[in-house]
This record gives C-alpha cells, sequence and structure tokens, in this order.
C-alpha cells in the first residue's frame, strides 16, 4: 500500500514537472538555448519536435573554431592537424546552418576560421545566404593557419592573397560584413582600398600582425570609409597611417606600431567624430617622442587612455637584455610625456584619462597637473601600475604607490589641484 | 550631500508600492525595488499602482524571492549611481569588489532551488520583465544542460521524444559536425 502511494506520488510529480517544460514559451526556451555553445544546442535538436523546430528558430549564430577542438584531442595529433579539424568543423556546421530549408532571419552571424582554401566554402556559403536570409550582422574572425608566431614573410603573402581570394568569392558577404578581424597578413596599398571598398558596411575593423607594403618596403595605408565606427591597428607595420576620412569613426586604437624618429604614426584627417583614442606602444628608443599637443592638434577627443608600458618588443625576445638597458628605455619613454601647451590652455572634451606606467615622480604628476587644470570637464582619472615582464619579471614602475596611505596622498593632491 | 538626506526621505515614504500575489497576500515595497520590473516602472508612469498592483500570475512564494532579488540588486545600482558620478571618488578608481562578490554570493544562493522554483522564477521574471532575473535564471538552466547527453537532458526535464527512430537518424545525420 505504502509503495503504492509512493509510486503515485513519484508519478504526479513528474507529471508536475512535464508541465513545467511545456509551460516556458518558445521565446524563454529560444533565449535559454542561445545561452548553450553551438554544438551542445544543436544536440537539443533530437530532444523532440519542439526542441528541433526550436534550433531552427536560433536567431543568433556564432561559430568558434575552439568549439571543435575537442574533435582533433588525441596524442598524435598535430597543430596543422587541430587547425584542419576544427575548420572542417566551422566549415560543416556553417553549411548546415545556413541550409536553404532554414527561413528564419538572423539577427548575429559570428564565424571565426582559418584562412585556409577550404574556407572559402563558408564565404560561398554565407554569400548566397546574404540573399535569402536577412543577416543583421555578420562578423568575420579569420586567423592563420599556422600561429602567427612561426608564420614568415611569405607565409603572410600567401595569405594575403588568399584573403583577395576570399573577397573576390563574396562579394555580397563581404558587402554585408559589419565587423572584421584580420590577423597575420601582408596586403598590398591597393588591396586594403579594395578591402575597404567591397566592405562598405564595416562598422569595426581590427587589423592584427598585418603588414602593409608597397615595392618592399613598408607604405603608407591611406584609409576612408563612409560608415567605420572602430578601428583597431595592434602590431601593424606600416610607413604611416592616414585617417583621409572617417567620418563616424569614434574610438581608435593603436598598439605598437613601426618605429620611427621622423615622423608620428598616424595622421589625422577627417574625423569629427572621433572621441576615444587608446595608444598603446611597447616603445624603444628608436620611436618618436610624441608631443601630444602636436600630435592631437585637429581631433577633439572625450577619452584618452595612454600605456607606457615597458616592452621592447610584442614576443618579450627583449628578455635577455640586461636590465640596465631596458631601465633606459624606460627612462626614454617615460619622456614621452610631454606638454607643450600654453599657460592658460583649457581643454573641454577630455572626460576621461587612463595612465599604465604611473609612478611618483615629477615628470607624472606635472603631468597629471597640467592636465587636471587644463582638463576642466574632466570625471575619471586612473593610475595604473605597469604590469611585470611575465618572463623576466622585470617590472619597469619601481615607484608605484604600494599603500593606501600612499594612494590616499596622491589622490588628496590630484583633487586639490582640480579647484 | 547635506540636501539629498532630507530628498531621498521625502521620496522613500512618498514612494511606497504595494504588490498583490494571485493568492492576495500583500507586500509592501519602495519604488526603488519595484522599479527594476519594467511592467510594474510603466504602471507607476502611467500613474496606475494606487490602490496596488495585481499580479495574478505570481504566486505569493516566488513574489517573495523575486522581492527578495530586487531588493538586494536596487541596492546594488544606487551604490554604482553614487560612486562613478563624481571625480573625487575617481581618482583613485577603486571598485568595490567585496561588494560585488556578496551579490555574486547572493545570486549563486538565490538559485539554490529545485527545478519547480527555478521554471517559475523565470515565468515571473519575464512577465514582470526583469531582465537581471531573467538572464540569471535563464543562464541556470542552460548551465545545467552543459555536458549532458541528449538522454540526459529529456529525464532531467522530463522531455518526451516524439520523434520518429527514422526522424532522429536524419537529424543527426544532418548535424553529423554535432555529434562526433
Amino acid at each position: 500500500m505504502a509503495s503504492e502511494e509512493h509510486e503515485q506520488q513519484e508519478h504526479l510529480a513528474s507529471m508536475q514537472e512535464l508541465e513545467q517544460e511545456d509551460r516556458l514559451s518558445h521565446d524563454i526556451l529560444l533565449s535559454i538555448l542561445e545561452r548553450i555553445k553551438l554544438r551542445e544546442a544543436a544536440r537539443t535538436s533530437v530532444l523532440s519536435r519542439r526542441w528541433r523546430c526550436l534550433f531552427g528558430l536560433r536567431s543568433r549564430i556564432i561559430v568558434e573554431t575552439d568549439d571543435f577542438h575537442s574533435k582533433g584531442k588525441g596524442s598524435n595529433v598535430t597543430q596543422d592537424d587541430l587547425v584542419q579539424i576544427s575548420n572542417k568543423g566551422v566549415v560543416e556546421a556553417t553549411k548546415s546552418m545556413l541550409a536553404p530549408t532554414y527561413r528564419h532571419p538572423i539577427t548575429q552571424l559570428r564565424l571565426r576560421f582559418f584562412l585556409v582554401e577550404d574556407s572559402v566554402g563558408i564565404i560561398r556559403c554565407v554569400d548566397e545566404a546574404m540573399a535569402n536570409r536577412g543577416i543583421t550582422t555578420l562578423q568575420f574572425l579569420i586567423h592563420p593557419e599556422i600561429l602567427d608566431m612561426h608564420s614568415t614573410e611569405d607565409d603572410m603573402v600567401t595569405y594575403g592573397r588568399r584573403f583577395m581570394r576570399f573577397l573576390g568569392a563574396g562579394p555580397r558577404a563581404f558587402g554585408g560584413l559589419s565587423y572584421l578581424f584580420m590577423h597575420c597578413l601582408r596586403l598590398g596599398v591597393d588591396d586594403m582600398a579594395s578591402v575597404l571598398n567591397t566592405c562598405k558596411k564595416l562598422d569595426y575593423l581590427c587589423l592584427n600582425l598585418c603588414d602593409f607594403f608597397y615595392c618592399g618596403t613598408p607604405s603608407v595605408l591611406q584609409i576612408d570609409h563612409p560608415q567605420l565606427t572602430t578601428l583597431t591597428l595592434a602590431y601593424c607595420t606600416f610607413e604611416r597611417v592616414k585617417l583621409n576620412w572617417l567620418p563616424r569613426l569614434n574610438r581608435l586604437n593603436v598598439e605598437t606600431w613601426s618605429d620611427s624618429q621622423d615622423q608620428y604614426p598616424i595622421r589625422f584627417g577627417c574625423v569629427p567624430n572621433l572621441s576615444v583614442l587608446v595608444l598603446r606602444n611597447r616603445a624603444t628608443i628608436h620611436h618618436k617622442t610624441i608631443h601630444l599637443s602636436s600630435f592631437l592638434s585637429n581631433v577633439m577627443l572625450g577619452v584618452l587612455d595612454l600605456d607606457f608600458d615597458c616592452k621592447k618588443v610584442w614576443d618579450h625576445t627583449s628578455c635577455e637584455h640586461i636590465d640596465e638597458e631596458r631601465q633606459q628605455l624606460y627612462q626614454k619613454e617615460s619622456n614621452l610625456l610631454t606638454r607643450m601647451a600654453p599657460a592658460d590652455f583649457k581643454h573641454y572634451n577630455l572626460k576621461e584619462l587612463t595612465i599604465k606606467g604611473y609612478q611618483v615622480d615629477e615628470k607624472f604628476t606635472g603631468y597629471v597637473r597640467c592636465v587636471v587644470e587644463a582638463a576642466i570637464n574632466l570625471e575619471h582619472m586612473v593610475l595604473l601600475d605597469s604590469g611585470s615582464c611575465e618572463r623576466c619579471k622585470f617590472s619597469p614602475s619601481t615607484s608605484f604607490p604600494r599603500t593606501q596611505e600612499g594612494r590616499e596622498l596622491i589622490r588628496k593632491q590630484i583633487l586639490q589641484w582640480t579647484y | 550631500m547635506a540636501s539629498a538626506g532630507s530628498g531621498d526621505e521625502k521620496a522613500a515614504a512618498a514612494a511606497m508600492i504595494t504588490l498583490i500575489s494571485s493568492d492576495n497576500e500583500k507586500f509592501e515595497v519602495t519604488e526603488a525595488t519595484a522599479t527594476l520590473s519594467q511592467t510594474i516602472r510603466h504602471m507607476i508612469e502611467d500613474g496606475c499602482t494606487d490602490g496596488g498592483v495585481p499580479l495574478p500570475n505570481v504566486t505569493s512564494k516566488i513574489l517573495a524571492r523575486v522581492i527578495e532579488y530586487c531588493k538586494k540588486h536596487a541596492t546594488a545600482a544606487a551604490g554604482e549611481e553614487g560612486s562613478s558620478s563624481s571625480f573625487s571618488d575617481a581618482a583613485f578608481l577603486e571598485v568595490d569588489r567585496a561588494f560585488l562578490e556578496e551579490l555574486e554570493e547572493f545570486d549563486d544562493a538565490f538559485l539554490e532551488v529545485d527545478r519547480a522554483t527555478l521554471f517559475d522564477l523565470i515565468l515571473a521574471a519575464n512577465y514582470l520583465d526583469i531582465k537581471g532575473l531573467l538572464n540569471l535564471t535563464c543562464q541556470k538552466v542552460a548551465d545545467s544542460v552543459k555536458g549532458k547527453t541528449p538522454e540526459q537532458i529529456r529525464e532531467m526535464y522530463n522531455i518526451v521524444n516524439d520523434l520518429t527512430p527514422e526522424e532522429e537518424a536524419e537529424i543527426r545525420r544532418e548535424t553529423q559536425w554535432a555529434f562526433e
């Protein structure tokens, strides 16, 4: 009798739970489904008819090479195999998700893949989908097949050519692209012009470790684009970047540019909406000293973020250098903080200033005072310690205030200057 | 700052809202707590909260939990607003890590409920349009199926498989990239 009652209760409880899954609307289940990574989410399509239908309604499709890494696990798998396996996964997943049987509009399609020949399948497939599925936000993140640190100049030239072929293979896809991350390829000046010309709707462009060469020497990169709002150039090689006409550009990040004693890395043309500038340079003594007032003479900034971290080159090979030399580099670097403003100069737009690698030192306090007094609408100031080099543990900023009291003292001092 | 104190008191005294659960229990909450719900915010803006806000879709047991969540997060929101707007607090930007951690701990403990309650909370968060709570609870369900086979998920959520074996085989073929 008791066990029968128990069974009945159990049955009742499971009936209640059964109702619950049904109680959740399509929208709620979709929002749950979209939080699950693609491969696991795809497996839910065999749960039941309802779930099969739900998976087809997925409006945010994010396919990453990482999703397929686990497929390549094993003792004998090389990096090359891993690239091939995970890229094949991305190609298959993209084809199946964009199959013509699905008609539901896509709000976001984000694809991360390797720049290998097979990936042209992705481009063609997206190119077709642009016509019959409304894709609101299309994002490509393209990586080299060889780890960037192992890529040779020849590899970069090959990747550059391959990329240009992809561009030709999917004019509709690239024409609708709003986000592009390019990694480790060499392009000629004309190539870059046609990339910008084809990708008319581009909103975000990030060039990472890309080279721009003409006849064997770094060339001037000219950028004109009607839509671009965010541009990031990290570890790129160019003679100079000319921002000719970027009417909507709001944010510019430039990280570690080629050294030149003669000129600034960027020339600002028509950039009326530029308000956030982030400059990060693991500079060397060969870099030109930046006088911010002349460098930024024709732009109106709201946020300026400076990072004067002392790392000579990006791959940390400088760790072999002796400390004295690094110390010397650092001294040179902090000299980059040079102020040239007239005494009664007032800056109305600057709202936020971040300095990484701050030290209690006349150079810094003097600079900060100058900014605080001039930038009358400044709201935030963030002073950060510089990180130490992961390999050699060298920490360039030796006199960052370590104690709460020390920091409080500086805070009070800075506040005094504001009145 | 001196005037802000009396202003707060005045506002607090004037802005209490009564929420009425489906089983007719009444809950008095501040406007700041109640307006984490967009649904209630709109009702306040339209001036239709006199005499209490009836919530026929939410039981008192669930409403009590939802209010507990809103109270905690309304305090958090007020704290954030207060600290970021003035330059004096930002010279050395000291993010209040302890408070954020406390909030995370609160959320984790808040989610320690049985599946039936979790579903009720999702429905309430959806109906009341409380974005943070809906995110939190949906994420909990999403996390619960991570690493599970379809069979295990069916068992967990009592989902009846109404696909024929042929249909299931076909789906598995089409989405082979997900199963390998």
